[in-house]
């Protein structure tokens, strides 16, 4: 039986990939947002990037599960690895490109008129850009590639 | 969807005695809430304190019932927790929206139009 040879650099904890696998449904997302924050020293340890993690990945699986997916459904496959100044998160789906190919830009709904002209939605993609660095998305061989970083360091909101 | 409602002399208040609303659960929170709130007063008091966590679609759905009641009747939102208040202050919906400590506090204030 072969034995797949150790590294000869020791690649310590903190810097490997770990994966979660998923089916896009929503109950399997909130089963995985509490496996991850748990599971993670990190995050587990620190309310505050735990609360802006738990906001952002939510955002993007459920997007995956509602348009990505949608009735379809399919698997969804998320990397986490911790750097030096945040958290490297990569999410992979088979679903439908998104629209016109190219990733949502953060649009801001009006605030601030009448209750009335508020809108119900649009604001997810707002959350996403506002929490995170580097976010880019490709489209390779029919599969979606969501990257982004998750600061440690609280970026926009002081408090 | 657990919510419970409780008639107060200044506001309907509602109980959400849900852990989170999100995805799964927030088309049903909305429904459920507009049935509580048709014959409500003027105020409708959403005790959120037992909710940790709240995604977008889930302020799309507080949204639609502050559409839903506005103009003659208002929604505020009382015991926000971090992730909740959160999510109001990145979207800046907590500016939109009366938020209030606790329900205690929000029942002992004035109603201010």
């Amino acid at each position: 039986m072969l034995v797949a040879p150790q590294p000869l650099i020791k690649t310590s904890d903190a810097t490997a990939w770990q994966e979660f696998r998923l089916n896009a449904e929503s109950a399997a997302v909130r089963a995985v947002l509490s496996k991850i924050i748990s599971a993670d020293p990190r995050l587990s340890q620190d309310p505050g990037l735990s609360i802006r993690g738990e906001i952002v990945l939510a955002e993007v699986l459920n997007n995956i599960v509602e348009h990505a997916y949608g009735l379809a459904g399919g698997q969804i496959l998320l990397r986490l690895r911790h750097g030096a100044t945040g958290l490297h998160c990569e999410v992979l789906d088979r679903g439908c490109e998104m629209p016109s190919g190219t990733l949502p830009c953060s649009t801001d709904p009006k605030i601030g008129g009448a209750v009335t002209d508020l809108a119900e939605g649009g604001y997810g993609w707002n959350l996403i850009h506002t929490l995170t660095q580097d976010l880019a998305y490709t489209r390779h061989l029919g599969t979606n590639q969501l990257s982004f970083l998750l600061p440690y360091a609280e970026q926009t909101d002081a408090s | 969807m657990n919510l419970r409602p409780e008639a107060t002399p200044k506001a309907l208040v509602i109980h959400v005695e849900e852990d989170r609303i999100d995805a799964m659960v927030s088309i049903q929170f909305k429904e459920d809430i507009h049935t509580l709130t048709e014959n409500a007063s003027e105020r409708v008091i959403l005790d959120m304190a037992q909710v940790t966590f709240l995604d977008s679609s889930g302020l799309g759905a507080i949204v639609a019932v502050m559409r839903r009641l506005a103009p003659e009747r208002r929604l505020e939102l009382a015991g926000l927790t971090p992730a909740v208040a959160k999510v109001f202050r990145l979207t800046r919906m907590d500016t939109m929206v009366r938020l209030h400590d606790t329900v205690e506090t929000a029942i002992a204030l004035p109603s201010v139009a």
